[in-house]
């Protein structure tokens, strides 16, 4: 396990603009597909970014990479108004995970890399729900006094937020999964060539 | 009136916080409590269209939001509309920041919260290269189509490789050029950086960051 | 006698991974002199230069002896934040020196990473605008910059903490004629001012009579010239030194009249003007001007990528644009795929890559090749490709004199089936290739004529006027 680097942190700085374009693409190809098309964007965008992932793992392959990547999209996003503390709370923890599982060797195995991915974007996702989960049990009270039955209502809050959570975590995790694993087919061809140079 | 100036830090610090309270007070409350704080500080800074943009979605949403919510079936839809509309006050904001400061500007509030250098560094690079890298996905998209690889939706995994990977090996080569020009820069010189954009953090900031805590506590008293 | 401030002392550097490095290197530069640093590709030359800017050891890895003083304090007793402070360093690549995209910024990013008070860096500023003549340049965005300007700006960057030695590395590769020129009336004045200045380039043109040493690497060896007339006299071709002097056969060769690319008074934006130009099968038509005279819209406006407000571009199949930048251009996983994508014909690739000297390299990434042989896979590219009409777009800069010769060749059998247009600023290469020379400026075509023993100066001509051109915006400021 070999200490980051400058130039490491240069390169995950670069790819994390990558990264950010990509998202930026993604965000607008879904509006594309409406209100649906919002829901899963971070799934989308999981998906596509899974390149880039699998090329900072092969490239960088520094323990911390993960951490700093989303570090960088973290503070990015706050100076731009747009982070709050319960979203790079779990984000930073996804990331953490993720750099456990495939930042200790040189070359983790696309698995682990995916399981990574997956981790790094599950965290980016909760931190989104989280505050809506508790946002709409406060809202519980009022709907009840409004005439709508409190079983009704708790049925609905349930279905909403267990739909959320499955997108949160079940769909944007597979989608994580699958763009390594799409990224790993991308490149395979293009790394493997270049290790066989080298050796 | 005059516009008033003010300190990026505290819009960002503002939204840094606002959403997370939601997981401590009423949501009833901090809703319309951020809306007025959102108002009073755009009138503040004398941004008065961004005020009624804010109104209008607001009311929009709302709007729907009552609809549906009685109408069986599209309860999902209030539902979903409810939770969005807690973010539109922040958004506002977040607008205000975009378009009012210069990237050097918001990047000097990283100093302000004393971010590791490193990381500074590291953000500043990469808001450097958003830009660069979308306009050369232009170049190579263009380059496909001359060298006539076009990018189709039929062949999405070669068209998406084709796409993505001169970038990613660029990135690659760039890296070491960027740290050498960093290095005779002074990226690593050990002594506490500082910002040219940097501004003060006034008595007008510490009093607006002040209101809006005690606005918050509000939140705790009212339930 | 002046003072030396750069020495180095039996200084030697092997690389980790290859075989390249440097042996044996001593010298020393002395206070207030220019020192070119030059040799071919893989001479040594750019290992030498990053042992001097502290970049070897501190980030490339390798075996590294010797001594090498700075103002007789050695290079390993100062960090490189440290040396950084008295020594700066202008790279060539603009997409990579800068860090922000704003010029004020840029400018004080240094004094940031260091520290200083806000006082400091604006009286800092208000001093480089005086001494460099930066008061347009202050707060703009850079992308929006010349080429010429952004040399400005990396150049007033180096010596924002007040260094006084100057490193440049290969200023020549971005720059047009006329911006190179003028760099060089600069550096002649930095010199005067008691700056020390080295500069790396395989291009020297711009410091002709100014040169107080030479510092000439081959094979990883260096040679020491104390002079610029004992360069001159050296074995290595110099004669580039004073390019009008040249003497070159023409290149040009019977021209079939068919024509492949067709342009009718296409105007664009502000950019073109009502431009009319017949590109024919077998030429070799050299665009030339000055950066921003619309060279570039111009071959874009062929390639159909914009759509000219007026006029009509006539063209049978899109052209092969081979651009400056080779990196946006490669999308293969080795170098037979890359060229697969173009022809799938394995004989006629091979016989290619064995034409072009690629064959020992078939199977690399296209992305682990060097410049040059990037340059000439690109050419591969093209000689397969099948099209009328090719288009280059400055194929030389970087390239040292060998390469640049070996590319011209390469081009000049291309001629056989295709029409070409080359945009270049290059004009030792342009006398190499040029059937024609179509000058354009300020949008409109200024010239076109065939390049003969008697339109020679007509071309001449071109360049000095492109140099006035430059030196005369200083004067503006």
């Amino acid at each position: 396990m070999k200490k980051i680097k400058i130039k490491d942190v240069v390169m995950v700085a670069l790819l994390s603009a990558l990264y950010f374009v990509l998202y930026m693409i993604c965000g607008s190809l879904s509006m594309v597909f409406g209100a649906f098309g919002h829901a899963i964007s971070p799934g989308i965008c999981a998906l596509i970014t899974g390149t880039v992932m699998y090329f900072v793992s092969r490239k960088v392959a520094r323990f911390g990479q993960f951490m700093i990547m989303q570090a960088i999209l973290m503070l990015l996003c706050a100076i731009m108004g747009a982070g709050y503390i319960p979203w790079i709370i779990t984000s930073m923890i996804g990331a953490l995970i993720a750099d456990f599982i495939a930042s200790r060797e040189t070359k983790p195995s696309v698995l682990k890399v995916a399981l990574a991915s997956g981790f790094f974007h599950v965290g980016q996702a909760c931190g989104v729900f989280i505050p809506c989960w508790f946002f709409l049990e406060s809202y519980r009270e009022e709907w009840i006094s409004r005439g709508q039955t409190p079983e009704a209502m708790d049925e609905m809050i349930k279905y909403t937020s267990g739909a959320m959570g499955v997108i949160a975590t079940v769909v944007v995790f597979a989608l994580s999964v699958a763009g390594v694993y799409l990224g790993y087919l991308i490149l395979k061809k293009h790394l493997d060539k270049k290790d066989a140079m080298a050796a | 009136m005059k516009a008033l100036k003010i300190n990026p830090i505290v819009i960002i610090l503002i939204n840094i916080i606002a959403p997370t309270m939601y997981i401590f007070i009423s949501g009833r409350y901090l809703q319309i409590y951020l809306v007025s704080f959102a108002t009073c500080l755009l009138v503040l800074m004398g941004r008065f269209k961004r005020i009624l943009a804010l109104w209008i979605v607001y009311a929009l949403m709302f709007f729907g939001y009552y609809f549906s919510i009685n109408v069986e079936g599209l309860k999902f839809v209030g539902l979903f509309l409810i939770v969005l509309v807690q973010a539109v006050p922040c958004l506002a904001l977040a607008s205000i920041l975009i378009t009012k400061y210069n990237s050097a500007q918001l990047l000097s509030s990283l100093e302000t919260l004393h971010v590791p250098r490193i990381l500074v560094v590291a953000v500043t690079i990469t808001l450097k290269y958003i830009p660069t890298f979308k306009r050369e996905f232009g170049y190579i998209l263009e380059s496909m189509r001359l060298r006539g690889i076009k990018f189709t939706w039929k062949r999405p995994i070669k068209s998406f490789q084709y796409f993505i990977v001169p970038q990613l090996f660029r990135c690659a080569a760039l890296a070491e050029e960027v740290t050498a020009a960093g290095l005779v820069k002074g990226i690593d010189a050990p002594v506490k950086r500082t910002s040219f954009y940097e501004e003060k953090v006034t008595a007008l900031d510490i009093s607006i960051l002040t209101v809006f805590a005690v606005g918050l506590i509000g939140g705790f008293i009212w339930r | 006698m002046a003072l030396n401030v750069i020495t180095a002392d039996n200084l030697n550097f092997k690389y980790e991974e290859s075989t390249e490095g440097i042996y044996d290197v001593s010298f020393n530069v002395e206070e207030g002199s220019v020192v070119l640093l030059t040799g071919n590709s893989g001479s040594g030359k750019s290992t030498l230069l990053k042992c001097l800017n502290g970049l070897i050891p501190f980030v490339t890895d390798g075996e590294l002896s010797g001594d090498l003083l700075f103002t007789g304090d050695k290079y390993s007793e100062l960090k490189m934040h440290k040396l950084n402070k008295s020594i700066g360093s202008v790279f060539q690549n603009p997409r990579s020196q800068f860090f922000t995209d704003n010029t004020t910024a840029e400018i004080v990013f240094p004094l940031e990473n260091y520290g200083y008070s806000k006082a400091e860096m604006v009286k800092r500023i208000d001093e480089l605008k005086e001494e460099f003549g930066l008061s347009e340049l202050l707060d703009r965005d850079i992308y929006t910059l010349s080429s010429g300007e952004r040399q400005m700006i990396a150049l007033a960057c180096s010596v924002s903490m007040k260094q006084k030695v100057l490193l440049f590395d290969e200023p020549s590769a971005n720059l047009d004629y006329g911006n190179a020129m003028k760099l060089g009336k600069i550096i002649q004045k930095l010199k005067e001012e008691g700056y020390s200045i080295i500069v790396a380039d395989h291009r020297f043109y711009y410091l002709n009579g100014i040169i107080d040493k030479v510092l000439f690497m081959d094979h990883g060896k260096l040679k020491v010239c104390d002079s610029e007339e004992e360069f001159k006299n050296g074995a290595y071709d110099t004669r580039s030194f004073d390019i009008f002097k040249l003497d070159i056969p023409f290149a040009h060769s019977e021209i079939k009249s068919e024509v492949v690319a067709k342009l009718e008074n296409v105007s664009y934006k502000n950019i073109l003007h009502d431009i009319n130009l017949k590109l024919n099968k077998g030429e070799i038509a050299v665009l030339v001007g000055n950066n921003g005279a619309g060279k570039t819209t111009l071959a874009k406006a062929m390639c159909e990528s914009i759509k000219p407000e007026s006029g009509k571009v006539d063209i049978k199949d899109v052209p092969f644009f081979i651009m400056q930048d080779p990196d946006y251009q490669l999308f293969g996983t080795s170098v037979i795929n890359e060229l697969s994508l173009v022809k799938d014909d394995i004989k006629e690739i091979k016989e290619c890559l064995d034409y072009l000297g690629l064959l020992p390299y078939r199977h690399k990434h296209p992305f682990a090749l060097s410049g040059g042989q990037k340059q000439r896979l690109q050419i591969a590219m093209a000689m397969l490709c099948d099209r009328d009409v090719i288009i280059f777009d400055e194929p030389t800069s970087g390239l040292d004199i060998y390469s640049m010769k070996s590319v011209s060749e390469e081009i000049l059998k291309l001629k056989e089936k295709a029409g070409i247009l080359v945009i270049s600023h290059d004009y030792e290469f342009i006398r190499h290739i040029a059937d024609r020379i179509v000058y354009l400026e300020d949008g409109k075509i200024a010239e076109d004529f065939y390049l003969d023993e008697n339109t020679l100066s007509k071309l001449n001509h071109i360049f000095i006027k492109m140099q006035e051109d430059r030196c005369n915006e200083k004067n503006q400021d």
